[in-house]
């Protein structure tokens, strides 16, 4: 009796498994922008790792949104609306330098979110210069009691890593979404397990003063590859 | 009559400008050419290995479409659908004779670090269409490239920009129980297309993006990341000229 119970609970967590872990990814959003420290409570020239990510320091991302995947896309309108993203509540725990090359690690808590505010009324997402200022990150994070925040996600497991040398590096973290009006559009068998990850590079003509890197990153489930497996190594996971 | 010829090109630039307000508002500053995120990468003719090495003379080509363009090619859009059957034109870019120096690995931390240069080699970009021909999405993409469309798909049609890239670098990282991540930057540099003009004597500028190695690769099989991404701004203005030569245009 007890086997054929977990069986069914099996049964049913698969059922609600399968449409998360495809055998292709799925994009929830791409967006391009730059990050910066706050707090900084250790200021100064980023080409010394000292000064860059901190403990205790703060990290934080605005941008804008260049894509969305196939769960939002019947939903969002370009043409319409300006979309910009935040990223923030990401405390430096772990600092590690070694070589050129730095590991970052952050608290878990931090968030990530999407808002939409109308090209025609809105304020366009303006970076200024040495954030927070008086644009940034207030015109990516606005659009009225109507638009506004759309949809955001908490974050767990972040990292960042960066080669001083080669002037790259990059961000990743896993993403449950969990608030905002289009989370009605995503199911709840896929609200967890997204991947937020993407590019930090710099130096470049393009990153305003006062910003650390630019960034080019997207949200996703990642597939699981195929497990190839015999009926009999299955049937042996519930003896 | 040249005066009022240029008055009406000036009046033609400001209406295009107005018109491509949209476009610009979700650009920002920085970008010039973003990369849609079915874009994808491969080398022959030995696989890459989990989660990234790749051997020492292997050829890396990667194909993709373009997402949305930035100043000064506002007035083209690619719009992607994610059906893949939008009848519109489609933007299609590769990067191809990428030599691999074969992947060096270090460990900092928790993180493992594995780093690939490639020899300087070439881009293209392409308008194409309609209909599209290359593939819209990672279930589209046929296993054991190059085969099918990849890379002959996204080299057809007209050759709208080329050039060079150099110092092309690819960084992966795994920290601790983390899945691996990476990024790629490179210097790429405009020589030709029909569009060229546009970003005559700018001077180098970067193309970089994020490198994802795992679980998004597409199921078909042969590939060894998915990219996105973006062609940065130039740091230098487009059309170096004086008042003199802009002022002898409208005379």
């Amino acid at each position: 009796m007890k086997r054929k119970v977990l069986l069914l609970l099996l049964t049913a967590v698969f059922a609600l498994a399968v449409p998360a872990y495809a055998q292709q990814y799925e994009l929830l959003f791409a967006f391009t922008g730059f990050d910066y420290q706050d707090p900084n409570s250790v200021p100064g020239p980023l080409a010394d790792h000292a000064d860059y990510l901190a403990v205790g320091e703060g990290y934080k991302v605005v941008g804008f949104v260049t894509q969305f995947g196939p769960l939002l896309t019947p939903w969002v309108d370009p043409d319409t609306y300006e979309y910009t993203n935040h990223i923030f509540n990401l405390t430096v725990t772990g600092h590690f330098f070694f070589g050129g090359f730095l590991e970052a690690d952050f608290a878990d808590g931090g968030r990530a979110r999407y808002y939409r505010d109308k090209l025609t009324t809105g304020t366009p997402g303006t970076y200024g210069t040495f954030p927070p200022n008086l644009t940034s990150p207030s015109t990516f994070i606005d659009g009225g009691p109507i638009d506004g925040m759309r949809l955001g996600g908490g974050l767990k497991n972040a990292t960042l890593t960066y080669d001083f040398g080669l002037n790259q590096g990059n961000f990743n973290s896993e993403m449950t979404v969990d608030e905002g009006p289009d989370l009605i559009y995503i199911p709840a068998s896929q609200r967890p397990g997204w991947t937020l990850a993407g590019l930090a590079g710099r130096p470049n003509a393009t990153v305003p003063a006062g910003y650390d890197n630019q960034i080019t990153g997207d949200c996703k489930i990642l597939a699981t590859p195929a497990a190839h497996k015999t009926w009999g190594a299955v049937k042996a996971l519930y003896r | 009559m040249k005066r009022k010829i240029g008055v009406a090109a000036l009046l033609g630039l400001l209406l295009a400008g107005a018109l491509t307000t949209s476009a610009q508002a979700q650009c920002g500053t920085g970008p010039m050419i973003i990369f849609n995120t079915n874009s994808f990468a491969y080398e022959v003719p030995t696989p890459v290995t989990s989660p990234y090495l790749s051997p020492a003379g292997n050829s890396l080509t990667v194909v993709g479409l373009v997402q949305k363009f930035c100043a000064p090619f506002l007035d083209l859009n690619p719009v992607i659908l994610v059906s893949g059957t939008s009848p519109d034109t489609e933007f299609t870019f590769v990067f191809s004779g990428l030599t691999s120096g074969g992947t060096s690995t270090a460990t900092v931390g928790s993180t493992k670090i594995y780093t690939t240069v490639y020899s300087s080699a070439g881009f293209e970009i392409w308008r194409d269409g309609p209909p599209r021909d290359a593939p819209q999405t990672a279930a589209a993409m046929p296993g054991g490239p190059p085969a099918g469309a990849v890379p002959g798909a996204y080299k057809n049609g007209t050759k709208i920009l080329s050039g060079t890239l150099a110092n092309f670098t690819v960084q992966v990282t795994k920290t601790g129980t983390n899945n691996p991540n990476g990024s790629y930057r490179g210097d790429a540099t405009f020589t030709g297309g029909t569009l060229y003009s546009r970003v005559q004597n700018t001077g180098s500028t970067l193309v970089h993006g994020n490198w994802c190695v795992f679980g998004c690769l597409p199921p078909a099989g042969g590939y060894s990341a998915q990219v996105d991404g973006k062609f940065d701004t130039p740091a230098t203005p487009a059309h170096s000229s004086t008042w003199g030569a802009i002022k002898q245009l409208y005379r």
